[in-house]
């Protein structure tokens, strides 16, 4: 490959970020005030965290300069799980970017596709490295930790062991499967259980959960499922064997708040189909939630049982398990309806505002935790009226 | 004198666009029962921005749009009840079968999935073998019939197409267009259609506008455009002149 083609090739690889670059100019012309207040809002935050862990860090000096050894080998296990879920992302998002639809029928070989995704897997580990390794300096200058320099580098290396090895595979998985010629995929199968769930679609507006389901033709992936199983079974066995209800009612809460954030999607909302109709927002909502909403609820039904064989009484704590679910979806579904496009960022932002409740809670006491709360819900209300909003072309 | 009937869609003085962004502006234009308005315009001219901005999709930044005498700002399901608009193929559900699609509208606008003014639509448009097909799995032409029978879908009495007889084969096309001229011809329908197709312009159009950089810079109607099918060269003639004098 010449040089040209390298660096043309570098080029397409990050197109992505060219793209995102163009996508704040635009929200820079057009929403400059908006733009100002997340950038504000986020380095004040950033700025108040940092101040808050270099805080508690010195309160903890002492102790962490004791046990450093240990210390930095559970940072290093951290550095490296984040290492490896960075590299994944990463692997992933070159495949798809080296092989997108238009860069596909250009004369380009495989070979060299994968060289330049691969290229670009190093090029993104190599600018993320130095962010570990300054976190692991940072902490141990704080404590003035011994042998501060090996740790340093631990650190840095074993984030881009974890970042390279994680996202190799990923990076040529589209390209193999391009090179190789596969057949075409086989149309998915729909489970009985799913099957079960979509009756509830044919409410006006019909199909709409199916819809929002897209290609997987279920709404949830097998690999949240067996975990989600898997997480239920546990508790429950702790429930059914030790006489302990709490396990049985907390998988029961969050595995319900799990299984609809999973099985939720906003996106047909976004859609001139549903935007050009007669539907009320509320309505249009509702068609994209109830599916989700039963197999919360069936979950959280189903985890339940272990704790209310166990004791009778353990209704109580179910009932009051059940509030929290139902405040919990109700807070995604305000997220999902905030960020209609993506339910990881969605996620992010429920996560973000649980964060706030959680944080003041444990920080200032529970009627801190409780205000944070109403607080929270205010915002969630404001997100709700703007989603409405935008949906009705008001805005 | 006989009473003049409310007009189906009437917009005045229209500005819309994206965020602080204005795209088209002072807009005016009022579609009568039983006419059929051309909107013309280059690529990027703002015909799909005015549109959605009918439609209800983004935000007005000035005027005013009534559907049917409902103001879309002020109450806009109501507004959307009296409008059919039939949506770009790529924007489909591709999870939903066309008959899931067709039955999803139906669902939301109260009546059956086959309930056209003009009968049948499955078989004139060739959609017979489509109907149990993933719309993700069909051609953009079938999707625009999918999109087109959705649209007709409880017979809305005015129809709004973006670029929707585009890729129709040719057979179809035919059908469709003869579809729409009967309902014009009834004189209860309407029909706006944004296009390039010059000639389904003039063989069907009683009025047209033409949208330059956001703005109408040239109308013409029913009188004008059965003088420019007298012509030499037709509508399409008139057109090129009117936009380069240098053509003259």
């Amino acid at each position: 490959m010449n040089k040209r083609s390298k660096k043309l090739l570098l080029i397409l690889v990050w197109w992505h970020w060219l793209g995102v670059r163009n996508g704040v100019r635009a929200a820079w012309g057009n929403n400059r005030r908006e733009l100002v207040l997340v950038v504000a809002g986020v380095a004040f935050l950033m700025v108040y965290n940092l101040a808050s862990i270099y805080s508690s860090l010195m309160d903890v000096a002492p102790i962490v300069r004791s046990a450093w050894h240990r210390i930095l080998l559970a940072e290093m296990a951290a550095t490296m799980m984040i290492g490896a879920t960075c590299g994944r992302l990463c692997g992933r998002w070159a495949g798809r970017q080296i092989s997108a639809a238009w860069l596909a029928v250009l004369p380009w070989p495989p070979a060299e596709r994968l060289r330049a995704a691969r290229l670009a897997c190093f090029t993104v580990g190599g600018v993320l490295t130095p962010l570990p390794a300054f976190c692991g300096w940072g902490v141990g200058h704080a404590v003035a930790a011994p042998h501060q320099a090996i740790a340093t580098a631990a650190l840095g290396l074993g984030f881009m062991v974890a970042f390279l090895t994680a996202s190799l595979p990923g990076a040529g998985r589209n390209i193999v499967a391009d090179a190789d010629d596969v057949a075409e995929p086989a149309q998915p199968r729909v489970a009985v259980v799913w099957r079960l769930v979509e009756r509830l679609d044919r409410m006006a507006p019909r199909w709409a959960g199916v819809w929002a389901q897209g290609d997987h033709g279920r709404f949830i992936s097998r690999w949240w499922l067996a975990n989600l199983l898997a997480a239920g079974g546990a508790a429950g066995a702790i429930t059914l064997t030790q006489g302990w209800i709490w396990p049985s009612v907390v998988i029961s809460v969050v595995g319900g708040n799990l299984a609809y954030m999973m099985a939720l999607v906003g996106a047909p909302l976004l859609s001139p189909v549903l935007r050009s109709s007669p539907v009320q927002y509320g309505v249009a909502w509702g068609a994209m939630a109830r599916a989700p909403l039963a197999l919360s609820l069936l979950w959280s039904g189903v985890a339940a049982v272990p704790a209310l064989i166990v004791s009778g009484a353990a209704w109580r704590q179910a009932l009051g398990g059940l509030g929290v679910l139902m405040t919990l979806n109700l807070l995604f579904s305000v997220a999902v309806a905030a960020v209609p496009s993506s339910r990881r960022q969605a996620a992010m932002l429920y996560v973000c505002l649980l964060c706030v409740i959680i944080y003041q809670g444990l920080e200032y006491g529970m009627a801190y935790g409780a205000l944070a709360g109403v607080a929270v819900l205010g915002v969630a209300g404001l997100l709700w009226r703007q989603a409405r909003r935008r949906f009705r072309g008001h805005a | 004198m006989p009473e003049r009937a409310e007009p189906l869609l009437e917009v005045t003085g229209l500005a819309a666009g994206y965020g602080r962004t204005t795209v088209v502006r002072d807009v005016d234009f009022c579609v009568q029962p039983g006419t059929w308005l051309g909107l013309l315009g280059a690529n990027g001219s703002g015909k799909s921005t005015l549109l959605r901005a009918v439609t209800g999709q983004i935000a007005l930044q000035a005027g005013r749009v009534l559907i049917g005498g409902v103001d879309i700002a002020a109450q806009p399901e109501r507004a959307k009840a009296n409008f059919g608009f039939a949506v770009d193929g790529g924007d489909l559900p591709e999870a939903l079968t066309a008959r899931q699609y067709l039955e999803m509208v139906g669902s939301i606008r109260g009546c059956a999935c086959d309930d056209w003014p003009c009968g049948d639509l499955i078989g004139p448009l060739g959609l017979e073998s489509w109907m149990r097909a993933r719309i993700g799995d069909c051609s953009l032409g079938t999707r625009m019939k999918i999109s087109l029978a959705g649209a007709l879908l409880g017979g809305p009495r005015l129809l709004i197409l973006d670029e929707s007889l585009n890729g129709l084969d040719p057979v179809v096309s035919w059908r469709a267009r003869g579809i729409l001229r009967e309902l014009v011809q009834d004189g209860a329908w309407a029909v706006v259609l944004s296009t390039h197709m010059l000639e389904t312009v003039a063989g069907n159009c009683s009025a047209v506008v033409f949208l330059e950089a956001g703005c109408v810079t040239h109308r013409w109607d029913a009188a004008d455009l059965q003088d420019a099918r007298m012509q030499e060269g037709g509508f399409e003639s008139v057109v090129m002149r009117a936009l380069s004098p240098s053509l003259n």
